[in-house]
């Protein structure tokens, strides 16, 4: 039961319009789940619900197989653009988080440091918050959500206002945390969805329109074939000329569609070995997340 | 009580890192000590400033110690209360408004420790900044006006300093229920310019909260009523009560408001 949440038909009106209608899912332990949508598809006002601060219209929230109590003490929140008290010190404002989020006075500034030195920010204890960069607020955001070791982190666009270097040192943090907590990201970036998230849930005009796990989503959505790149366009026309296979050329590429796992990787090898075109790739295609989210999201 | 010490401890950290603790007294002493100086060297002032008829005679007035205290009063009530307003009307608004309440809204939150926190602190502020305006104007007034009373000085004193909770708990609910800027300017007419028109309009009623600071002086010159003072005292200390009880029932209903 610890690091569960079930979901049940969550719904949020602001007076005539429905900024979340309807919403399930599941949150099981130790896993990363995706919130992915558009700007507007409702995935900030679910963050906030799943928060506290804001109530739903209609719908439960079961913690830890309860609801209707102040779980806030279990969760920990990063939002997209987290601000601070920038005349406050690294050290002094996850002091006055952990407090907050129940730590005793002895315990607080022991955690407090575990966690600033696991976010990277050992070094800085002592500075004063308003001096530091984009990267440095985003990883004293973690600090700040972990402090007190919560079981569910909720994180609304973590990355999406980071470098890339800063963004590939937060993931690390992120997927480590996994082993320890439950979480719950909004993201815009689909390489990062993809990458580290057990689970998708995809959320358009408010409504959860797909969800899964991303290697059945890919199913469902797979478009498959075969992807050959010879080294000439002559070479690829004259290979789906010559091939009994379900092909079609663009420029070099050949593309070859699969229908019911046939033909398997095998026969198209010995084609090719067959016909001894040069290639320089041969691969089974997948169906990346943004052709998903395009496809899911825009209805395409 | 845990929350409430570290919230109080916040407060006071800023109170102390955006140097209120510094400017706020100071002014109010300036403005306490300015009354009493600027009204013993008047004449010499007058004829320092020059451009005068060489035969001008000014008959000023001789002014007793309680009326300078009543005159420093007035600046209290006019440049103390902006600063009142100005320096503390965002104090829920501004951190609800830049997001920095996110923060704290997402953690179990005590919403009473969280706005006592902020009245207490700033409370402690203000009384402390007008102690030591008062105390300076009374050395002043003391060495150049003469003595007074002492007993009435604290009762000026303590009475006044009500009237600050009250204008002070006035800004937290005003902070409280709108953004900065609504809530500062909404502050300014409660606490700067009502107690001008309720002096007008209210001349025949004399128990309303905002005749805290009349009372005040007239407790320096000994004219006070007991019971209009009793009465306005106990008014007042019930409206504080309902000021700070709205402010932490609102703060926890627009919540939802912060920006995240």
């Amino acid at each position: 039961m610890t690091g569960t949440i079930h979901v049940e038909n969550l719904t949020k009106k602001f007076g005539q319009e429905t900024a979340v209608e309807d919403v399930s899912f599941t949150l099981t332990p130790h896993t990363a789940t995706a919130l992915i949508g558009p700007n507007g598809a409702g995935k900030t006002t679910t963050l906030s619900m799943l928060t506290k601060l804001l109530d739903p219209t209609s719908g439960t929230i079961v913690v830890e197989g309860r609801s209707d109590y102040d779980y806030r003490d279990k969760i920990g929140f990063l939002s997209q653009y987290p601000k601070f008290y920038g005349w406050m010190n690294t050290l002094e404002y996850l002091e006055m988080a952990a407090r907050l989020s129940g730590v005793d006075a002895k315990s607080a500034r022991v955690e407090s440091e575990k966690a600033l030195q696991f976010v990277g920010l050992g070094d800085v204890m002592k500075k004063k918050i308003a001096g530091f960069s984009g990267g440095m607020r985003q990883r004293l955001g973690l600090a700040q959500a972990i402090v007190h070791k919560p079981h569910f982190l909720f994180l609304d666009e973590p990355v999406s206002a980071l470098d890339p270097i800063g963004r590939r040192e937060m993931l690390n943090l992120i997927k480590e945390l996994q082993q320890s907590t439950t979480i719950l990201y909004s993201t815009h970036i689909l390489n990062d969805a993809q990458e580290m998230t057990d689970q998708l849930l995809f959320m358009r005009k408010g409504q959860l329109i797909e969800q899964g796990s991303l290697r059945d989503i890919q199913k469902k959505y797979e478009d498959a074939h075969y992807e050959v790149h010879f080294t000439t366009a002559e070479d690829a026309a004259s290979f789906v000329d010559a091939s009994l296979l379900p092909a079609r050329q663009e420029d070099h590429i050949v593309y070859i569609a699969i229908e019911q796992e046939q033909p398997t990787m095998q026969e198209v090898l010995h084609q090719l070995v067959r016909q001894q075109h040069a290639i320089t790739k041969v691969e089974r295609a997948r169906v990346s997340l943004e052709d998903i989210f395009l496809k899911v999201v825009n209805g395409r | 009580m845990n929350q409430f010490s570290v919230l109080a401890l916040k407060e006071w950290r800023e109170v102390v890192r955006s140097f209120k603790w510094l400017w706020i007294p100071i002014v109010f002493i300036l403005l306490g000590i300015m009354e009493p100086v600027i009204t013993y060297f008047l004449p010499q002032i007058l004829e320092s400033a020059g451009n005068m008829p060489e035969d001008a005679v000014f008959q000023l007035p001789d002014m007793t110690p309680e009326q300078i205290f009543l005159s420093t009063l007035g600046q209290y009530q006019f440049i103390g209360m902006l600063v009142v307003a100005f320096a503390f009307s965002g104090l829920i608004a501004r951190e609800r408004k830049n997001g920095t309440a996110a923060f704290l809204y997402v953690r179990p939150l005590s919403y009473p420790s969280y706005v006592l926190s902020k009245w207490a602190v700033s409370s402690v502020v203000l009384i402390g900044s007008f102690i030591l305006g008062i105390s300076a104007s009374a050395y002043y007034i003391m060495l150049l006006f003469g003595e007074f009373s002492f007993t009435n000085f604290l009762g000026l004193v303590g009475v006044y300093s009500l009237w600050i909770v009250l204008a002070i708990s006035l800004t937290l609910l005003m902070s409280a229920l709108f953004t900065p800027g609504i809530a500062t300017a909404l502050s300014l007419f409660l606490i700067v310019f009502f107690p001008m028109i309720d002096g007008l309009i209210f001349r025949y009623w004399p128990y309303t909260p905002w005749k805290l600071a009349n009372y005040a002086g007239m407790i320096m010159v000994g004219e006070a009523s007991t019971s209009d003072v009793v009465w306005t005292i106990a008014i007042a200390v019930l409206l504080i009560a309902v000021c700070v009880t709205l402010s932490i029932l609102i703060s926890k209903r627009r919540a939802a408001s912060v920006t995240i």
